[in-house]
């Protein structure tokens, strides 16, 4: 499976002709997306399913703002997955978090 | 209008505030969790709520179940699909999907303008007030234990718990073993004192010391709150 390259496309767009506006949304997606990925982690390695898939399920906002249409699809069937206590689909879901870490920290 | 936004995510709270601005609504408080809005609302009550559905302990849902009288909520969800609960409570004009865009937006408000309020006004009654007591049932219950009928005081009772065909009444000074059921004793005890807070627990919601996440301390035993249960303890409780 092909992992999509995250943009700011989206961001753009919500921020409409607000440079400020967009600067912001970006500093809190800064903040913001490392704080919830550790924490899917966290309840990851304790098999806490049930609060995996409620990690997921507010990362789906910050996969759809990235601009990234198939892994938000994704994200959606694995919190489904999650919620029957199946993580098979973990892998793939690493390699979406490793984008977005990446994408962050370069802008 | 006067609006308030509840939302764990601070993405989210601020894409929605920024659109407050364009859509010159009178954006009077930002909550990052339900329960620190429940205490706003009972000082102060707003015309629009923008309610995020997916919360940690406290979910939108429990909010609303917890307000006396909502005012209009638009919900804001991650979920393209959304939640066919929501169209039970006729409080919810809207729903909006994460990221919200500003036309979208605008619609939304729009939509909650035109839509009279569910109830005559906002509360502004304290929620403590919210369940009055329905019953008198005296101050004491008499239990059956080996022939003899023994008499509890209903302030000594701290919980009451399900244990199979029993059920085990604790109380200040001693605990005791009764064959009978939680419905069957719930039947008997006063709502003003009692509540149930999960399938296999009754607590005298007065000896409460503290409450975390979903649970509560009482004397030295944690009791958990089913999430169903919860927004009906915290109705009763005299929140600062």
């Amino acid at each position: 499976m092909i992992t999509e390259t995250p943009d700011l496309n989206k961001i753009k767009h919500i921020a409409a002709d607000s440079k400020d506006f967009e600067y912001e949304l970006i500093s809190i997606l800064k903040e913001e997306l490392p704080l919830e990925i550790n924490q899917y982690y966290l309840h990851l390695k304790t098999q806490d399913f049930i609060k995996c898939a409620a990690d997921v399920h507010k990362l789906k906002h910050k996969i759809s703002i990235l601009n990234m249409h198939k892994s938000y699809e994704f994200a959606i069937i694995y919190e489904d997955e999650l919620k029957l206590g199946d993580d098979k689909s973990s892998l793939h879901f690493d390699k979406i978090l490793n984008a977005m870490s990446t994408f962050i920290s370069k802008i | 209008m006067d609006c308030i936004i509840i939302d764990d995510e601070a993405l989210a709270r601020a894409i929605v505030s920024n659109h407050c601005k364009k859509a010159n609504l009178n954006l009077v408080a930002e909550f990052d969790n339900a329960i620190a809005a429940i205490k706003f609302l009972n000082q102060q009550p707003v015309d629009l709520i923008f309610l995020d559905i997916h919360m940690p302990d406290f979910t939108g849902f429990d909010l609303i179940q917890t307000l006396k009288n909502p005012p209009r909520i638009v919900l804001t969800t991650s979920d393209r699909n959304f939640a066919i609960e929501a169209f039970e409570y006729e409080c919810i004009v809207d729903y909006l999907v994460k990221p919200v865009e500003l036309p979208r937006f605008l619609k939304s408000v729009e939509k909650a303008k035109q839509v009279k309020h569910p109830v005559s006004s906002p509360s502004t009654k304290p929620l403590t007030e919210v369940n009055e007591v329905k019953t008198e049932k005296g101050t004491d219950l008499y239990v059956n234990i080996d022939r003899r009928l023994i008499k509890i005081n209903f302030d000594s009772i701290l919980i009451i718990e399900a244990k199979g065909d029993y059920i085990l009444i604790k109380t200040d000074s001693k605990n005791y073993t009764v064959h009978s059921t939680l419905k069957k004793i719930e039947e008997k005890l006063p709502d003003s004192k009692f509540l149930k807070i999960h399938r296999s627990f009754v607590i005298n919601f007065h000896k409460i010391i503290d409450i975390e996440d979903n649970s509560v301390l009482i004397a030295k035993d944690v009791i958990p709150i089913s999430r169903s249960n919860r927004p009906i303890l915290m109705k009763q409780l005299n929140l600062l």
